[in-house]
């Protein structure tokens, strides 16, 4: 554990960074975009399938969710409160998992994950679960980074700042 | 120092929602023109409900007694309008609202409909759905030289590709989606958990 955070405070550890926030800030971006070009009432019959919601909730989450994803995608590609906004895509990405391992687990077949609205790419629950938990991991790793190259945090920090939490 | 970041943050978000407002779609314009036939319920009900369907998928089929429950409560003050919406994924689901529309034009659309919810299952899952639906002609006692002539030669086709249109025009993705008024429903829980409110708040004067 000491070798790994060793690795990620280290200037090595930079490119990956930049490259784990803006992966995660683009799936979380398109994912949001996508429903957000679609009718709510879609998302929400793809929430009601998961049988962890009532038709109310759903509706209310599926007005809310998209525009948190897509703004937090955002920011994350910009590297804007880089270390909340990657808190909050963690979350994300833990209750998408719960959602989604609940259903298997509850024998719920799911033709599609709704994780990219009714528009986008349809994952199956296997294929969605697989890319929650890489994009989870991603998004822990920009959390606990302290690199901020290419990112508005780098480009608001005082100068006296350490030197390898500043733009380039 | 925190004014300048909240002024960045609030600048980006900003940009950010115009692109997405700025992208969607508008509204499409109202229609409610379908074949007489395809509306149920008393003629001069105020209330307009759109059933966008598709003969060969289950949620639909579950959904028409949740229609028929409404058309029962509402009685003087909701109207149903049919359009097909016959989804690529399902084999038989155009030739199945061929058949409707066809039986339609013999006055039997919804007698028609009401069997192809029923044997779903039975037709969906065939080789060939077309000697069911004229079995299904047969039993409602339509003329059958005209209903296979019509079938065969997609006379009736024109109504559902315009319903088509109008379903894309509308963003339906999913069947049944409803439209009560301007609102939509997609699905039997969402209309059984709302259409009931939508209707008074519409006959509200």
């Amino acid at each position: 554990v000491k070798r790994v955070f060793g690795w990620i405070l280290s200037p090595a550890a930079a490119p990956y960074a930049l490259a784990a926030r803006v992966l995660v800030g683009a799936v979380l971006a398109v994912s949001g975009f996508t429903k957000l070009m679609s009718p709510p009432e879609e998302l929400a019959l793809v929430m009601e399938s998961y049988k962890l919601l009532s038709p109310s909730a759903a509706m209310t989450f599926a007005r809310i969710l998209p525009w948190i994803e897509f703004l937090g995608g955002i920011y994350l590609i910009v590297g804007y409160m880089t270390r909340f906004m990657a808190f909050i895509a963690s979350v994300l990405f833990m209750v998408f998992l719960f959602a989604l391992l609940s259903a298997v687990a509850r024998g719920i077949s799911l033709e599609d994950c709704g994780c990219f609205g009714r528009a986008g790419p349809h994952l199956s629950p296997l294929q969605a679960a697989l890319m929650d938990m890489f994009l989870l991991a991603a998004s822990v790793f920009s959390m606990v980074s302290p690199h901020r190259r290419f990112s508005v945090d780098g480009s608001l920090a005082p100068p006296g700042a350490k030197p390898k939490t500043r733009g380039v | 120092m925190f004014g300048k970041r909240f002024a960045v943050g609030l600048v980006i978000g900003l940009v950010a929602v115009f692109a997405v407002l700025l992208s969607r779609q508008s509204h499409w314009n109202a229609s409610y023109r379908v074949p007489s036939y395809r509306l149920a319920g008393e003629p001069s009900a105020s209330v307009v409900m759109m059933e966008f369907s598709d003969y060969q998928c289950p949620s639909c089929a579950q959904a028409q007694s949740i229609v028929k429950d409404l058309l029962g409560r509402h009685k003087s003050r909701l109207k149903v309008a049919f359009r097909h919406y016959p989804l690529q994924t399902h084999r038989w689901a155009r030739l199945a609202a061929l058949a409707a529309e066809t039986a339609g034009v013999q006055g039997k659309f919804w007698e028609f409909s009401e069997k192809l919810f029923e044997t779903q299952k039975e037709w969906g899952a065939s080789d060939n759905a077309r000697p069911h639906f004229i079995r299904f002609a047969q039993e409602l006692g339509l003329d059958m030289e005209r209903f296979e002539r019509e079938l065969d030669s997609a006379r009736w086709d024109g109504l559902i590709q315009q319903d088509l249109i109008e379903g894309v025009a509308r963003q339906v993705s999913s069947t049944p989606t409803f439209f009560i008024g301007e609102r939509r429903l997609v699905g039997g829980s969402q209309l059984q958990a709302n259409a009931d409110r939508l209707i008074e708040l519409l006959e509200m004067p």
